[in-house]
């Protein structure tokens, strides 16, 4: 079980940690301006950090404030393009990965920043949550693609209703990856019928990105389940108010 | 998308001649073959696919208008340019 969760502000050109505000999550609560860690989901698996002149980004869990601050690294300066990753740290204990971050039950997670642009920049992060490593599911997946055309909120969750471009047959299907474009979009994540988490990832704004280790075809296990009246709706975090969301799901049909 | 192009407004865009919904530059391209990249044919006609069917029609226009001015730039050198007048 995990989630995706998000951070947004428009930071200024100081040499100094700026908070980075929690987006309202409609789950997991808000507090100081940081997201309150869920007590089931109390392990950090992916930290992303993003702006075009970021130079510093950390989270700053009380848990771990005698050890120092909790350094993001890499961090990404823009979106990965043709044949490229956008930069992000993996915790999700896969191969090459480290181990997820071990945070108490609801205690604050903060996230701060620091960027060099000439004037004030938006900023953003990304946690995905999770009840431990994210382990690895093999079967006989196969992936369909599905399109939106909602008008996004920029820097901020809007919801969106997917089309399936061919309907699914009837049945019960294991979510078990993900990968999703719009002009601006940064992360997603899924709004699953009677399953009170949302899981997610990175997002892409163009067909020739890689996305993180794990995200497609079971690498991060099941992300839940649903049935072929049921898809799963999509909440877009995006920089711009786009109009045209897709959505490739990879699927595994287990009724 | 550069700095520039993400600043204009989705009809500002247009009228550039850049996509009004990823800013891709349309020189070269078939205009109505990359909005079927972003959107299907028809477009749910819901209030939250609005701005959809408003970026939609502006790439139609702009499409129609890059061929009713390629018809005419077709028709002009049709014409001899410097037609003998009739005795």
């Amino acid at each position: 079980m995990f989630q995706l969760s998000a951070y947004f502000a428009s930071i200024a050109n100081t040499a100094a940690d700026q908070q980075v505000a929690a987006i309202a999550d409609g789950l997991i609560p808000t507090r100081d301006s940081a997201l309150v860690v869920p007590a089931d989901m109390h392990k950090v698996v992916l930290l992303h950090a993003f702006g075009t002149n970021l130079t510093v980004a950390k989270v700053k869990p009380a848990s771990y404030r005698r050890f120092g601050d909790y350094w993001i690294e890499p961090i990404a300066n823009a979106i990965g393009g043709a044949g490229a990753t956008t930069p992000y740290l993996d915790l999700t204990d896969g191969p090459g990965a480290g181990a997820p971050l071990e945070l108490d039950p609801q205690e604050e997670l903060p996230f701060y920043a620091q960027q060099n642009s000439a004037g004030a920049q938006n900023a953003y992060g990304f946690v995905i949550f999770a009840d431990g490593p994210l382990r690895k599911r093999e079967g006989k997946f196969f992936t369909v693609r599905a399109t939106g055309t909602t008008t996004l909120v920029a820097n901020a969750w809007s919801s969106v209703s997917l089309s399936m471009d061919t309907g699914l047959p009837a049945g019960r299907y294991a979510l078990v990856g993900a990968r999703a474009k719009s002009a601006g979009l940064l992360a997603f994540r899924f709004i699953i019928v009677r399953q009170n988490n949302r899981p997610g990832g990175l997002a892409f704004q163009g067909d020739t990105s890689f996305e993180p280790t794990g995200q497609r075809n079971g690498g991060w296990g099941i992300w839940g389940e649903f049935d072929h009246l049921s898809i799963p709706t999509l909440e877009a975090f995006s920089t711009s108010a786009d109009t045209s969301e897709t959505v490739w799901f990879d699927l595994e049909k287990i009724a | 998308m550069s700095p520039e192009v993400q600043a204009m407004s989705p009809a500002q865009r247009m009228t550039a001649g850049y996509c009004p919904e990823c800013g891709l530059n349309l020189t070269g391209i078939n205009v109505i073959s990359h909005s079927r990249e972003h959107w299907p044919q028809v477009i749910p006609d819901r209030a939250d696919t609005q701005e959809a069917r408003v970026r939609q029609r502006m790439m139609q226009n702009y499409y129609d208008a890059q061929v009713a001015a390629a018809a005419a730039a077709a028709a002009q050198a049709a014409q001899p340019a410097n037609p003998t007048p009739a005795a």
